[in-house]
């Protein structure tokens, strides 16, 4: 066999006509492709709204429970429990609860105590406070605390406070001055002098 | 519905519809290339035509990112091409589709070039076999070379060979096809 005739042979061999009505069935499934493809764009941006919609949901649900923790971070790092000496309290520390010893100083009946407001014995996760039966103080620092001691002492000592009070912006007053004018003898009066007269 | 987006959006409506009409266009002239290069690897009619409406399917779908319509041709015939190959490999993983000659489409081939003795059937059939004992990469090469309009140029631009490899290949292939029908 020739390379010509195994060229022909090749090319009758791939000479295949397609079936009938292949044409058209290959048509119906362009168009199935094209409905579908229809249908892919027309829910895409419906999709893309939904989506958009549940991260701005979700995204609002998480910025509320961060306000939710710093409010509550503020309020644990101004106003703490002061707890008996030796042991240990919770404090928020931005998103993290970590347990640090306390330090108290014995100043006794200084601290002032803080009303504590019912429901906090025990935290979120059902925790009970190390010092739930214990009054709360403020925390200030000894100087302030000595002040506000000394002010308590006050009614009870009847001392009298010294009230400082501020008169505002003030003008300078000024009094009248007699001044008494100077008096000045006169100038005797001079003698012409003579050419001579007291050489 | 469809007038309601017309108003809304012409540009968008007018351009998909040029797109259509010019893949329908295209569909039209190159139908029955990419069901020959599905059925050159496959030899078999219902898969061919299953793996050319698959592969204008594919093309239809991807046709908005074909710049240049005049690669269409080779696009297609590549596309029909992988898909035929990724079909044979499950027939052979199944082992349950046979590769034989398919008889009715050479009858038709035959009828339509006056060949429709057993001879020409005969050797037909025998080609076949001849290709299929061929090694995979001589084997595509013939088989694209085979297809009516196809040189070694276009042979190498769907294969992404040089035209050289093509030629060479398409020399081996001639040689062990000599040698099997001698």
């Amino acid at each position: 066999m020739t390379s010509d005739e195994l060229d022909r042979a090749l090319e009758e061999a791939l000479r295949v006509e397609p079936p009938v009505g292949y044409l058209a069935r290959v048509r119906a499934r362009v168009a199935a492709e094209q409905t579908a493809t229809a249908t892919r764009y027309t829910w895409r941006p419906i999709g893309a709204m939904a989506a958009a919609g549940v991260v701005l949901v979700v995204g609002g649900l998480l910025l509320e429970r961060d306000d939710d923790h710093g409010r509550l971070a503020t309020n644990t790092a101004t106003v703490g429990t002061v707890s008996a000496p030796g042991t240990s309290s919770r404090r928020v520390v931005g998103r993290d609860v970590v347990q640090v010893p306390t330090v108290t100083r014995n100043r006794g009946a200084s601290a002032v105590p803080l009303e504590r407001r019912p429901g906090h014995a025990a935290d979120d996760a059902g925790n009970a406070a190390p010092n739930a039966d214990r009054p709360a103080a403020l925390l200030i620092s000894p100087d302030d605390s000595e002040g506000l001691r000394l002010l308590r002492a006050l009614p009870e000592a009847a001392l009298a406070v010294p009230v400082i009070e501020s008169a505002g912006p003030q003008t300078p007053q000024f009094s009248r001055i007699d001044v008494s004018p100077i008096q000045l003898d006169p100038l005797a009066e001079l003698t012409p002098l003579t050419l001579g007269e007291l050489q | 519905m469809d007038d309601r987006l017309d108003l809304l959006l012409p540009g968008l409506v007018t351009r998909d519809d040029d797109l259509e009409t010019e893949f329908e266009a295209l569909l039209g002239e190159t139908s029955t290339l990419a069901f020959r290069v599905a059925f050159g690897v496959l030899r078999h009619q219902q898969d061919a035509e299953d793996v050319a409406q698959e592969s204008f399917a594919k093309a239809f779908r991807h046709f908005r990112r074909l710049r240049d319509r005049t690669r269409f041709r080779a696009w297609l015939v590549r596309m029909a091409w992988r898909t035929a190959l990724d079909r044979q490999r499950s027939n052979r993983r199944r082992g349950a589709r046979e590769l034989v000659v398919d008889g009715s489409a050479l009858t038709e081939a035959a009828r339509a070039d006056g060949l429709a003795d057993q001879a020409a059937r005969d050797r037909a059939a025998a080609l076949w076999t001849a290709i299929d004992a061929l090694p995979e990469k001589l084997r595509l090469v013939v088989v694209l070379s085979g297809i009516q309009g196809h040189d070694h140029r276009e042979v190498a631009t769907l294969l992404r060979i040089p035209e050289g490899t093509v030629k060479s290949r398409m020399f081996l292939a001639r040689q062990q096809l000599k040698e099997t029908l001698r």
